[in-house]
């Protein structure tokens, strides 16, 4: 579960995100929908701390809770002590309404607990983020390695998850040999292979024709069912997630101005999903 | 200044000069402290060691040539009028060893490597890459940043010593080309006279250099925002601030030892 409360994000003089509350239980899928500039990124990047919200909490479920604390107060070096998301040296967790399982409250952590929380979250960046050095394989194991999984075990992940993406050949290529919708490909599997609790996924379908978007639509759904976490997917387009996606969220300037289940959305009975979705298709 | 006042405009610029200085000195910290982390990345330490260093040695190599030479051609005016021959091993050694050798080996290092790592984390920063550590909980300064800077230090002490090599050996053989001084004499001159502390001094120098270097082509890369201008801007501030500071450097530890 993810829990967004009043999330505030000024760059200089613009608001990328504008008093944001968002709620997603596990199991569902969410599509983050707007024109470019609305705050989807930013959003995403949020919800895992990577962007610090200057107003807002964020917070996630303890997901197998006790694990997850015990991982927290691991002493660990994987942190940025310069992270400037890093705000405080607590751990913070509350229990609503005093029997659910507590929440984490990510805009408290300190870097060190912050970067072990991180392990229960898959990103996928707009723009890849892909290590150029590293082969494809390698790509996928890096995170699996640096959490401390043996290398060779690392491997297997990766090439296992590196074939449910239909990149098995390509595991020793490293990324610019690749095409785009390759490296799309790789940046999900990346992003999956660690079986996030919750995957965030940036405009995965960016540059892609329709059939390898329906593909990797049907992808993103596959893995969502079978981890059965929070995914939220960003996107332009809402077309490919229109199969997929448990409800869309449509993001205006910074502001959540709709959020309806995909035939709703569809119908565009909301003026707001009207004229986006008129842009949209003139597009 | 479109409006500002002067007060403003100075107030502006002191608050970020200082901000640039505290981000250094952070970063110093963190890079400082970084091989004692179980994270740190011995591995790209020895990769960038070996890319950095083998890769100005050509450059760096032929630059120390020419000023070993140019340094016996200045003088020799001097040593021919004055008849103070057996001064020339001395003079050539003390020059390259205490200030010339390290200070064209950091200039030409700011050029080659300093540049080099501010475009390429610029770069990866740019791209998310940085980010993308992030996200998956690494620590990009330990992993990434430190093992360069590290290297970087390594790397410039070498090619310090290297660079100095060269330019001793093609300043005995400008001495005896044009100044007809053997080289036993120039070299005896050279070993009689010059102290262990030049060299220590020279060392010393290369050390502070490096890590201006590596400090500052590390904070302009890692502080870049937008595309690929922006890596080219960060390229550039990488070496034109580097070559400032290595002089300033030079000139106040010319003062204190």
């Amino acid at each position: 579960m993810i829990d967004a409360e009043h999330l505030t994000v000024q760059f200089g003089e613009r608001r990328a995100l504008d008093d944001v509350s968002l709620h997603v239980e596990p199991g569902e899928l969410v599509g983050i929908v707007g024109v470019a500039a609305s705050g989807k990124t930013t959003l995403l990047k949020t919800l895992c701390l990577l962007v610090r919200p200057d107003q807002g909490r964020v917070r996630i479920g303890a997901g197998a809770s006790a694990s997850s604390m015990a991982m927290l107060r691991r002493p660990s070096d994987q942190t940025d002590p310069s992270d400037p998301t890093d705000r405080s040296d607590g751990i913070a967790g509350d229990a609503p309404d005093g029997s659910a399982a507590p929440l984490l409250d990510l805009t408290t952590l300190s870097a060190r607990d912050l970067a072990a929380v991180r392990a229960r979250f898959g990103f996928s960046f707009q723009n890849l983020a892909l290590f150029d050095q590293l082969t494809a394989e390698e790509n996928v194991s890096f995170a699996l390695v640096r959490r401390g999984m043996a290398d060779a075990d690392a491997r297997l992940r990766a090439r296992a998850q590196l074939k449910a993406v239909g990149l098995e050949s390509a595991a020793e290529k490293l990324p610019h040999e690749l095409s785009g919708g390759m490296r799309r490909r790789l940046a999900l599997a990346r992003a999956m292979v660690a079986r996030p609790e919750v995957g965030l996924y940036d405009d995965p379908f960016v540059g892609l024709d329709p059939v390898a978007c329906a593909r990797i639509a049907r992808f993103i759904a596959r893995e969502h069912r079978e981890v059965g976490g929070v995914t939220l997917v960003a996107a332009g387009d809402p077309a490919p997630l229109f199969a997929v996606a448990t409800r869309l969220v449509l993001l205006e300037e910074g502001s959540i101005a709709a959020d309806l289940p995909p035939d709703e959305f569809a119908r565009a009975a909301d003026p707001a999903v009207a004229r986006y979705l008129g842009r949209s298709r003139a597009a | 200044m479109n409006g500002e006042s002067a007060l403003g405009w100075v107030g502006r610029h002191v608050l970020g000069f200082t901000s640039e200085v505290g981000a250094l000195l952070l970063l110093l910290l963190r890079v400082a402290r970084a091989p004692f982390s179980r994270t740190f990345e011995w591995k790209e330490l020895l990769r960038q060691t070996r890319a950095f260093g083998v890769e100005s040695l050509v450059v760096l190599g032929s630059t120390a040539a020419l000023v070993g030479g140019i340094l016996v051609i200045q003088a020799g005016l001097y040593v021919r009028r004055l008849g103070v021959q057996e001064l020339v091993g001395w003079a050539a050694g003390f020059g390259i060893l205490r200030d010339v050798g390290p200070l064209v080996a950091g200039l030409v290092f700011s050029g080659r490597v300093g540049s080099r790592n501010a475009a390429e984390l610029a770069s990866m920063a740019t791209r998310d890459q940085l980010l993308g550590l992030r996200a998956v909980g690494v620590d990009s300064v330990t992993t990434l940043v430190a093992p360069r800077a590290h290297a970087m230090v390594v790397s410039l002490v070498a090619l310090y010593f290297i660079g100095s090599v060269i330019s001793i050996a093609t300043a005995g053989g400008t001495a005896a080309a044009l100044l007809h001084i053997g080289w036993p004499d120039f070299w005896r001159s050279f070993v009689e006279r010059t102290r262990l502390a030049d060299l220590a001094s020279g060392t010393l120098k290369s050390v502070l250099f490096a890590m201006a270097v590596a400090l500052i082509s590390c904070h302009e890369g890692l502080s870049v925002s937008g595309g690929a201008v922006a890596v080219g801007e960060a390229a550039k501030k990488s070496v034109v601030t580097s070559a400032l500071v290595i002089v300033i450097l030079d000139l106040v530890a010319a003062q204190v030892f």
